[in-house]
């Protein structure tokens, strides 16, 4: 792992809370590619990623880790290897309101599947006040099935708290024994 | 009324309870007191409320015949509101129907007749039983984390009555009684209510919630209880919840409150752990977890992300968790007891659990120096707790 220019990558379905991920994490106001949605994308949402979200978290010192989001549409899907270089692990949001959510995360995790026996891997489920089903033990059974051992976690895109142990957990799944820097 | 015997019906009485009453008032009591069907000329209506509809039947007869005095037969205790109400616990003990029907046979005026729970035997004496509860909830003053994790140094495992000092029975206290209902509501997949230290809680598979009449303040120390009585579970009929949930809400005269049900079992199996493990747990053996609890949404305990991390990473035994995350031992433990009411963790072997170790490296040098940054960074605004709760 290349310390110089970590980068935490967020992907997952349109609308599923990457650009609002970031921008709660980020310590700038995040840059955000939007489009005006055309396809189907345009009954979920009005506008839409294009080409990718990006901010960064400020540590300690001057180095800082760089958040990426991916689009989710499909036709973007050549940036999401690009975007996935030098990543400490990847970060899958998904609709629990969407048709088939299950689906959804088992295609992003195939996908991304390389650099995530790599480095880690955690899934953020949002939307769940909304549809509280499919319940998170089916998840849970998808991820046991695929022998990945990542976290699972309901999450509201927009708030910190959540964000925070969905990317702690990340740090955690690559060395339990992390500590705060002191 | 001297002359006239009292005149009884009764409602939700299987028909051989009936014939015995039948028999009873007939021989015993030499037909001063008969059965009738028709509910109208009744003088007393005596009703099972561990019916089905009991309970239905009980609400429709203050609303239409308010005046009218109900014997009402169940298993549990029950607050009675109205004067002319009177419980009797089962298994009915005679006498104690008899010193009712007389004094209601007598013309008593129903005002004046006390409330009388008889379990034994009927004593105008008898003192109020202050539940465990209240007195539990009397009881009350330390920080939360140590309501969760206890204050117990660790332990030496080769050292039985060390271990024994750390173990508890979780199927002897309000956590076991709560786990066996959520259980049998999800196997017949119908709402249950169960009854135990005089706490009622309602079990709804449909929408995985969990009500309760009474708060955290009640619930948290009666936790720590133990008890040989059994609690007692009554499935209720998905039609009549709504009522059953408002006799819950009534009996209490609180607010009720509607948990999820996995934060629920977190939250009181944390209570009832206080950094311990159930009695049958192997410390000498590994525990592993079999999925990562929904840390977001349950009660924050200290390390629970670390915890879970190594624990989904390896198999190792309980106190080797806390020693390799340079933890306090009750840490682990508190987390293993709340993870194992949840069917998360286990003492399993490597094989039966059939785990592909994580074959990660772990962080060194100077990864790990930015990542403890990164960490520092992420902890840094405080966290607000997510309660789970929604006002019924």
């Amino acid at each position: 792992m290349t310390t110089g220019n970590l980068k935490i990558v967020f992907t997952g379905p349109v609308g599923a809370g990457k650009t609002t991920a970031i921008a709660t994490l980020s310590d700038d106001a995040p840059i955000s590619t939007n489009e005006s949605a055309t396809d189907m994308t345009q009954k979920r949402k009005s506008e839409t990623t294009v080409a990718m979200d990006y901010g960064t978290m400020k540590l300690d010192g001057r180095e800082k880790i760089h958040l990426y989001g991916t689009p989710g549409q499909e036709r973007f899907n050549f940036m999401w290897d690009i975007l996935t270089n030098n990543a400490l692990g990847v970060i899958i949001l998904v609709d629990n309101t969407r048709p088939d959510p299950i689906k959804d995360m088992l295609f992003f995790i195939n996908t991304f599947r390389a650099i995530i026996d790599e480095t880690a891997l955690a899934v953020g489920i949002t939307q769940t006040d909304r549809s509280v089903l499919p319940r998170i033990e089916k998840y849970q059974d998808k991820l046991k099935e695929l022998h990945l051992r990542a976290a699972i976690f309901e999450v509201d895109a927009r708030e910190y708290r959540d964000v925070s142990m969905l990317v702690q957990s990340l740090l955690f799944s690559i060395d339990p024994g992390l500590e705060c820097a002191s | 009324m001297k002359n006239n015997p009292l005149l009884i019906t009764t409602l939700c009485l299987d028909k051989r309870t009936r014939k015995a009453f039948e028999l009873y008032f007939r021989s015993v009591c030499e037909n001063r007191f008969v059965l009738t069907a028709d509910e109208t000329r009744a003088n007393v209506i005596i009703l099972d409320m561990d019916a089905v509809n009991g309970h239905q039947e009980y609400v429709y007869l203050r609303k239409n015949e308010p005046s009218k005095p109900v014997i009402l037969l169940s298993l549990v205790h029950r607050e009675l509101e109205e004067t002319n109400a009177f419980l009797i616990r089962k298994p009915i003990d005679h006498n104690d129907l008899l010193k009712i029907l007389n004094r209601l046979a007598a013309g008593i005026d129903a005002e004046t007749v006390s409330k009388v729970e008889t379990h034994g035997s009927v004593d105008s004496n008898h003192a109020p039983v202050v539940s465990d509860a209240v007195y539990a909830a009397n009881c009350l003053g330390k920080e939360e984390l140590v309501h969760f994790v206890g204050e117990h140094a660790d332990i030496d495992i080769n050292k039985p009555r060390e271990v024994l000092a750390v173990t508890y029975s979780p199927e002897k206290m309000f956590q076991g009684a709560v786990c066996r209902a959520v259980s049998l509501a999800t196997k017949h997949q119908t709402p249950i209510e169960v009854v135990a230290f005089g706490i009622g809680v309602v079990i709804d598979p449909a929408k995985h919630l969990a009500y309760s009449a009474v708060n955290d303040s009640v619930l948290r120390p009666l936790c720590l209880l133990e008890t040989e009585d059994p609690p007692q579970y009554r499935r209720l009929k998905e039609r009549f919840l709504e009522q059953d949930l408002y006799t819950l809400k009534m009996k209490k005269g609180a607010k009720l409150t509607a948990h999820d049900i996995e934060a629920f079992i977190w939250k009181i199996s944390l209570w009832s752990s206080r950094g311990r493990v159930p009695k049958n747990t192997n410390l000498r053996a590994c525990a592993g977890l079999t999925a990562w609890p929904n840390l977001t949404r349950l009660e924050p305990i200290p390390d629970g992300l670390r915890i879970t991390a190594l624990m989904m990473r390896e198999l190792l035994p309980l106190v080797e968790v806390a020693k390799q995350l340079n933890l306090p031992q009750r840490y682990v433990f508190s987390f293993y007891s709340a993870a194992r009411a949840l069917g998360y963790a286990n003492n399993l072997s490597s094989s039966s659990m059939g785990i592909v170790k994580n074959q990660h490296k772990l962080a060194a040098g100077e990864s790990r120096s930015i990542l403890g940054k990164l960490l520092n960074r992420l902890t840094k605004k405080p966290a607000v707790a997510i309660p789970q709760k929604h006002a019924v």
